[in-house]
């Protein structure tokens, strides 16, 4: 198992302005790492990089312990699975998976041998005779699965490769991967746009936006403590609830509806943010507001009822159980106030408190 | 479609169809007629007499003149193939500076007339000594603008992650351009093979030009010769020769039309 250092990589396309701006991370043998962002923030272009289909433009790549910039991709000992699976259409699913399995030297038998292990651990072995098209979307999810796994690279490369498949089959492909993946002990590198497959998949995380890291680390440490707005908002479903506010000597105010008292913040303009769950219905121990409620989705195991702050803006709480609660309706909310994020209303960026010991006093 | 719409679809086609084949069938007819019949302007052979076609081959080396033409249009046919095919795999699959403008270029020589090139082509052809010889009749058009463009269109459907997966499995480009790119695209292929095969079958003036030895020449000069030189009026006899000419040709197309169905239906790709 071999790891991957990605160190200050910048890439551009001719005169064009970069895509990806000094990207630097280390990923540790045999984990399951994840890039995420929006559409266009430059994480497959990391993979490709990655991979060998697109050049560095500036700084260093090393996989294991080499230099891997200039090493063409086949050389870089890695296996790759595209968002379309790549599967070529006039071979079978045993051609499929065994194709470019004898460039590797790899004896006839043990190909075979191999396919065999590949097919049944994926349950896909009823099908080596077919040709792709003759099997479904998650069959064809699985012979490029299979393809990637007869190998026996150390490092495998995923670009999006469940984003074809139905919400369903999505999450079993999930699970089916990680378990693989733990099974085997790869390095896994995977792309995806998705936060949920990000969060329930790594082991760590990199989110990408405009070619900037915007945060490495655990998925609950980024939940639970995201280094800036954009993290903020885009990880966690529903997204956290960012709304200007100002310290004023002490007092965080939030749309004339709650005033907080804060300690160890300085004075001036700040975002805060406050995740769904966090936002609660009144009870007796804490002080609550009065909002109007806009909307209402109950999912079953639990109620989105976003409601009106001030003026248009929106929030969303999230709260167990099933609730029925009229559109229009007043109703009392409070805020737990441990769970308060404030970050830097210009920058973006956490404000961090000057003391250590958080301390949160509501006046209303 | 009701009973009276469909007869009246199918008469129309089948109206089309006579007024499309009249002259082929007619050329068939007088084939089996005899001398005068046709200055006569008989539509029916008043007997059916294969007298015609034994003449077409006792005057002219009819046999020696289609097996020259068969030849020659097989080699043009897979010289044009396999150039043109590896040209387009450069055009779509491998990057380089200029790739666009040069594929421009290379195409606009589609806009130049043939005719416009014979001359500089048949001194080329008259100096590397090629005159009288199959090198001379097939080399000149084994690179070709049109099929290098109707590959590129082709290859351009490939999905470029065929390509990148066999860039990070280690295939060579000339393995993923055999085993990968070749099977996908057999329909255009065999599309392709079919319409160099015609029109080098077809070829007239080029033949003409670079010939002059009866082992070399082919059919279309021979059928010329025919009808200009030693029999002039025995049009039954040049007909039978036209017919012997066509037979061919319809064979590969029936043979070619299946293979084509084939590809078809078998679909390479979803």
């Amino acid at each position: 198992m071999k790891a991957v250092q990605l160190k200050d990589i910048r890439k551009s396309y001719g005169q064009n302005p970069e895509v990806l701006k000094g990207i630097n991370a280390a990923i540790e043998p045999g984990e399951f790492f994840v890039l995420v962002g929006p559409s266009g923030c430059g994480k497959s272009t990391m993979l490709r990089i990655i991979a060998g289909l697109e050049e560095v433009s500036e700084g260093e790549l090393i996989i294991g312990s080499e230099t891997a910039n200039r090493l063409r991709p086949n050389e870089r000992d890695l296996s790759m699975v595209f968002q379309n699976y790549a599967l070529f259409p006039h071979l079978t699913v045993e051609q499929n998976i065994m194709f470019g399995l004898h460039v590797k030297k790899i004896a006839k038998s043990e190909q075979i041998k191999r396919c065999k292990e590949a097919a049944e651990m994926l349950g896909i072995s009823d099908y080596l005779m077919r040709k792709p098209k003759e099997l479904s979307g998650g069959q064809r999810q699985r012979v490029a699965l299979a393809r990637a796994i007869v190998t026996h690279a150390p490092i495998c490369l995923m670009d999006e490769p469940l984003s074809n498949l139905d919400a369903k089959l999505r999450a079993r492909m999930r699970s089916e991967i990680r378990q693989i993946q733990r099974k085997l002990g790869i390095t896994m590198i995977y792309v995806t746009h998705d936060q949920t497959e990000a969060m329930t998949m790594a082991d760590r995380m990199m989110i990408l936006n405009h070619g900037e890291v915007q945060q490495v680390g655990k998925p609950l440490d980024i939940y639970n403590n995201p280094q800036n707005t954009f993290v903020a908002s885009f990880i966690g479903s529903p997204p956290m609830n960012l709304t200007a506010a100002h310290v004023n000597k002490g007092k965080l105010q939030i749309a004339n509806k709650w005033n907080i008292k804060v300690d160890g913040y300085q004075d001036g303009e700040v975002i805060i943010g406050v995740r769904p769950e966090a936002i609660l219905p009144a009870n007796e121990g804490l002080p609550a507001a009065d909002v109007k409620v806009a909307n209402v989705e109950v999912l079953g195991t639990e109620t989105l009822v976003s409601f009106e702050l001030e003026g248009n803006k929106q929030w969303i709480a999230k709260w167990p159980g099933q609730w029925s609660a009229e559109i229009g309706e007043i109703l009392q909310v409070s805020v737990d106030h441990n769970k308060i994020e404030l970050f830097d209303a210009v920058t973006g960026e956490r404000l961090e408190k000057t003391h250590s010991k958080k301390v949160l006093e509501v006046v209303l | 479609m009701s009973w009276g719409q469909k007869l009246f679809t199918y008469a129309l086609l089948l109206i089309a169809a006579a007024i499309m084949f009249f002259p082929i069938i007619y050329a068939f007819l007088i084939s089996f007629m005899q001398g005068g019949e046709v200055l006569q302007g008989n539509l029916w052979p008043e007997e059916f007499t294969l007298a015609n076609y034994i003449n077409a081959f006792e005057k002219v080396p009819l046999l020696t003149y289609l097996f020259n033409s068969l030849i020659v249009s097989f080699l043009i046919m897979l010289g044009q193939v396999i150039f043109s095919s590896l040209a387009a795999f450069a055009f779509v699959f491998i990057p380089f500076k200029g790739r666009n403008v040069l594929f421009f270029i290379f195409i606009s020589t589609m806009m130049i007339p043939w005719e416009a090139t014979m001359v500089p082509n048949f001194q080329t052809v008259q100096m590397l000594g090629w005159l009288n010889s199959y090198t001379g009749l097939t080399v000149p058009f084994f690179a070709m603008a049109f099929g290098t463009f109707l590959l590129r269109q082709q290859f351009k459907t490939i999905p470029k992650e065929l390509y990148e997966a066999s860039q990070v499995a280690g295939i060579s480009n000339f393995r993923f351009f055999r085993s990968v790119v070749m099977p996908v695209s057999k329909t255009s292929l065999v599309t392709l093979g079919m319409y160099c095969f015609l029109t080098a079958w077809n070829m007239y003036l080029w033949p003409l030009l670079v010939t002059n030895d009866e082992q070399v020449r082919t059919v279309q000069i021979g059928l010329k010769q025919m009808q200009s030189q030693e029999i002039s009026t025995e049009w039954g006899v040049v007909m039978a020769g036209v017919v012997m000419v066509i037979l061919p040709t319809l064979l590969l197309l029936f043979l070619g039309q299946k293979r084509l169905q084939e590809g078809l239906t078998k679909g390479a790709l979803k």
